[in-house]
């Protein structure tokens, strides 16, 4: 009897649940599927990050185009993006479901999956045509997800993001296809064996560029759209997607395809140019912007373009800041949109302004939140210790190290600092004297079920961020594997 | 590790967290916020006399990548910084628990920053390294940037506002500069340790570039946003935040930088003679102009104010002059500043208190009835003018090696400082001698005498005098 793998059992269980939920219509049985497809989908990348842990790679190879490579840093991935998924999920279950018709529920839940199966696939691919493919099937069922609640405003940016992925999506075919004529294939050790050995530079020289450009268009664009969207729950959902899970696939792609972009100097300069302008472009928004939501937007963006900048200064070490970042991307960035939610769940606008207005009325979980707020005070600063430091100092450290041309981007992480301290010293002021008066402000009392939700994921994300801070031992077996992982390609 | 050095750091750490804690709705228990800020400064000077026998034994904190790692040892130098800081918590706490309620004091959060600004001193007093100066110089320039938002003026208009933000950025840079310096020289010597030097064959041009606007430009900057009215000088905040988040920490880091990492004997070698006269004639203009307006305000407390800035620009001018001549910083101008701007802000604080009971707003005839007050003044202001020790020592002492390497113009403006205080000294403390014609009023005398002999008042302000003389001999 054929026993199946880890690999297997990862990538078949979300296509079953989605067929499975096309011939269920009941929708708590519908969600008990769904949530036991997502408990297993985490233990087994549980499961396959220990295994992983001391740099192991595990191929499965299912058809010719169907090869899957789980490294460390593909585990970490999808442990992450499975647990914000799950986050998201928990949060806004109710409300979405309250909105679908009865005849959606299975369409609905069957388009997760396939959703799910779409992550899976691109985070284990190891061929291009197959990240191509999975890529596609994810935006696809992205955009039909989003459009389960048709507003106008919702339609637009979903028909603008599907024509931006579809643009992007031949370019990558067309690079994927010369690449195929040249390399007589598209598996990446293969492609990436070739050329260390200088097979095929030159076409590595032209592809590079829109290689690169079109993935950050595909994965990236939908951050720039998150600040047009009105404050209600469905945008609220869409911008969770749009600035935690598309942006990890994107940077994941960027990880494992780094060999295809940053080798080559002209296109890591071209890169690094288009990263600066995005660094500068974000920390000024932050500086600027007072409003939360805004703020959690450009963190991220900053975030993510601190995180390529890493990865193209190209020195050996330089790598290791992208990681702080992305932890700090993930971790913080999310404690912040949660955050932002909460103030725009209970007040209505997005301005820090109106803090204070989370302590009005009685109850205890929201007062919860705002001491849970002012206890990740100091990683909003990148204090000393905090991951945003950590990823600041290394890069700065390691850009001085390089020829004199890059020394002087040093002065980014200097930029990004300058931006948080500021940010961050605005929240502060508006977390302990704040200036509003409240007793202008009557605010509606919400059932404490409400609040418990924000003060469950809030506990959970605060927890985790300072086990990681004073416990390296999780993270310095991430760093050392990822480390490796990039050196190996 | 070593336990009494972490408990330095913790103790009055854990004093901000009960107080904090212990608030209700938004207002600090008084009363118990200064007994615990008592029992913890007493056991905070009971852990540095065992710091005394157990010196040698650093704390290591090191990081996840072991390039951010830090380094914190007690040594006799600043063990005498450290001293001097526990009596002066001590003594504040006892001053300020009396002082806030025979003022009234409004919104005072001084009780509750002060713990927290020892923490983050203690940090940079005990650092052994770059990383370390640079971690508790980032949560200094935090606090204080907080306070001063918070609670420098009243209801800011908007031109001012622009101005506190300005000032925000500038001392925002300085943390971004001394984040590049570290950077810099980590990059070239890998976390140097601060006693030990480094090796000069690189050139330390921009390090010294850094290092100098990550101290300086927030001082040159503050002396002109602050000149604007409307600033709250009767609050106890100005005076903590001042001199515990902004000048203290300057004074340490200065004197620990210079002494062997990035001394400033470099500036002349590298940017030439000229540049040290341009940052003399800088630091002449901020001590001379602060002289101006000591000698002629007419608001009591801004004039306390004024020479918080003119003594504490002269320490830090002690430090820098020490440097260019390839002296090595004293302790003691740390210690003789600290105590000596207590002293004032004590007495200064004791004056305020008997003009706003009492009829009287001038000092005219007082010293029958405030003979302690007076006589400490003029002690403090004539340490101030460097005709006392012992700040007038180190005052002298400057004089002369500003002479002897050719310094003329730190030379001159401690002349004129010290000539522009006494002459203050005589315009403030003359009338106080003078026969009043008419009749005294009973109860501003009571009033007075209270005052002197009251234990919390006067007498810590007599036990940083006898600390102040018995120094060297205390430890």
């Amino acid at each position: 009897m054929l026993k199946p793998t880890l690999t297997q059992i990862l990538i078949l269980t979300p296509i079953i649940t989605a067929l499975s939920c096309q011939f269920i219509n009941k929708k708590p049985l519908l969600k008990a599927i769904t949530a036991a497809n997502f408990t297993a989908i985490l233990t087994i990348a549980l499961i396959l990050f220990f295994k992983t842990a001391k740099g192991q790679i595990i191929n499965a190879k299912l058809s010719p185009t169907l090869e899957f490579q789980i490294t460390n840093l593909a585990a970490t991935f999808l442990l992450v993006i499975f647990a914000l998924k799950i986050a998201i999920w928990s949060f806004f279950s109710e409300k979405i479901s309250k909105n679908l018709k009865k005849s959606q529920f299975s369409q609905f839940f069957s388009l997760i999956s396939l959703n799910i199966f779409a992550i899976i696939g691109i985070l284990l691919s190891n061929n291009l045509i197959a990240i191509i493919i999975f890529s596609e099937i994810y935006f696809l069922t992205l955009f039909a997800l989003n459009l389960s609640k048709k507003t106008k405003q919702i339609t637009e940016i979903t028909l603008r993001q599907f024509l931006i992925n579809a643009a992007t999506t031949m370019l990558l075919l067309f690079c994927a296809i010369l690449i195929y004529n040249n390399f007589h294939g598209l598996n990446l050790d293969i492609i990436h064996q070739k050329l260390l050995k200088n097979q095929n530079i030159e076409l590595l020289q032209l592809i590079s560029l829109p290689f690169f450009i079109a993935i950050c268009v595909k994965f990236f664009s939908p951050l720039f759209d998150q600040q047009a969207l009105k404050n209600n729950i469905f945008s609220s959902i869409i911008s969770a997607k749009s600035l935690f899970l598309t942006p990890n696939l994107g940077i994941f792609l960027i990880f494992k395809l780094n060999f295809l972009f940053f080798d080559k100097i002209f296109t890591a300069a071209i890169i690094a140019i288009l990263t600066i302008l995005t660094i500068l472009y974000s920390a000024a928004k932050i500086l600027i912007n007072k409003h939360l939501k805004s703020t959690t937007i450009n963190f991220i963006i900053l975030n993510t373009a601190l995180i390529i900048i890493s990865l193209a200064i190209s020195d050996e070490k330089s790598p290791q800041s992208s990681i702080f970042y992305w932890f700090s991307l993930n971790f913080i960035g999310f404690f912040l949109y949660i955050f932002s939610n909460l103030l725009i769940f209970r007040t209505q606008s997005t301005s820090s302004d109106k803090i204070l207005l989370l302590t009005l009325g009685e109850s205890k979980s929201l007062a919860s939140c705002l001491h849970l707020a002012r206890l990740i005070l100091p990683f909003f600063f990148a204090l000393p210790f905090t991951f945003l430091f950590y990823g600041n100092y290394n890069l700065a450290l390691f850009a001085i190290s390089s020829p004199k041309s890059i020394a002087a981007l040093a002065i980014l992480p200097a930029i990004a600092q300058f931006a948080l301290i500021f940010f961050a010293l605005r929240l502060t002021l508006n977390l302990f004297y704040p200036e509003i008066d409240p007793d202008e402000y009557d605010i509606d009392e919400e059932p404490e079920s409400e609040f418990q939700k924000y003060l469950a994921t809030m506990t959970i994300l605060a927890v985790a961020i300072y086990l990681l801070t004073l416990n390296p031992g999780i993270f310095q077996i991430i760093n050392e594997n990822f480390t490796i992982f990039l050196k190996k390609t | 590790m070593n336990f009494l050095i972490f408990c330095t750091i913790f103790l009055p750490f854990c004093n901000f967290l009960l107080i904090f804690i212990k608030k209700t709705d938004g207002e600090i228990d008084q009363i118990f916020a200064h007994t615990i800020s008592k029992i913890c400064s007493v056991i905070f000077i009971a852990i540095l006399l065992g710091l005394v026998q157990n010196q040698d034994m650093p704390l290591y904190l090191s990081s996840h990548n072991h390039h951010f790692d830090l380094i914190l040892k007690a040594n006799t130098q600043n063990l005498k910084q450290l001293f001097t800081i526990g009596a002066i918590w001590l003594l504040l706490s006892f001053y300020h628990y009396r002082f806030s309620i025979v003022t009234s004091e409004k919104n005072s959060q001084f009780i509750i920053f002060l713990p927290l600004a020892i923490t983050f001193l203690n940090i940079s007093i005990l650092a052994q390294n770059l990383n370390s100066l640079f971690f508790a110089q980032f949560l200094i320039i935090l606090l204080f940037s907080f306070i001063f938002c918070k609670f420098f003026h009243d209801n800011p208009t908007k031109s001012r506002q622009k101005g506190q933000i300005l000032f925000i950025f500038i001392i925002f840079f300085e943390i971004i500069a001394f984040f590049l310096l570290i950077i810099t020289l980590n990059h070239y010597f890998n976390s140097p340790i601060l006693n030990s030097g480094i090796n000069k064959n690189f050139n330390p041009k921009i390090p010294l570039l850094l290092f100098l606007f990550s101290i300086f430009s927030s001082i040159f900057s503050l002396a002109f946003f602050l000149y604007q009215k409307r600033l709250k000088f009767t609050s106890t905040n100005l005076f903590s935040s001042l001199i515990f988040t902004f000048f203290l920490p300057k004074i340490i880091i200065l004197s620990k930088i210079s002494a062997k990492i990035l001394p400033f004997s470099l500036i002349s070698l590298y940017f030439g003679q000229n540049f040290v006269i341009f940052l003399e004639i800088l630091f002449a203009g901020a001590i001379i102009s602060t002289l101006i307006l000591i000698l002629f305000s007419r608001d009591f407390y801004a004039t306390l104010f004024y020479l918080i800035l003119n003594q504490s620009t002269l320490a830090l001018l002690a430090i820098f002059i020490r440097s260019c001549a390839e002296i090595s910083p004293s302790p003691q101008i740390f210690s003789n500043f600290a105590l000596n701007i207590t002293l004032i802000f004590f007495i200064f604080s004791n004056i305020t208190i008997y003009f706003q009971k009492s009829q009287k707003k001038r000092l005219d005839g007082i010293f029958p009835d405030f003979k302690i007050t007076i006589s400490l003044l003029i002690f403090a202001l004539l340490n101030c003018a460097a005709i006392l020790p012992p700040f007038g020592s180190e005052i002298a002492f400057l004089a002369k090696i500003s002479l002897k390497n050719q310094l003329f113009i730190t030379f001159l403006t401690i002349f004129i400082n010290s000539v522009g205080l006494i002459m203050f000294t005589y315009k403030l403390i003359s009338p106080s001698f003078q026969l009043v014609e008419g009749e005294t009023v009973p109860h501003d005398q009571n009033l007075a005498k209270k005052i002197d002999f009251s234990s919390q008042l006067s007498l810590t302000a007599c036990i940083i005098c006898v600390i102040m003389l018995l120094k060297e001999i205390i430890l």
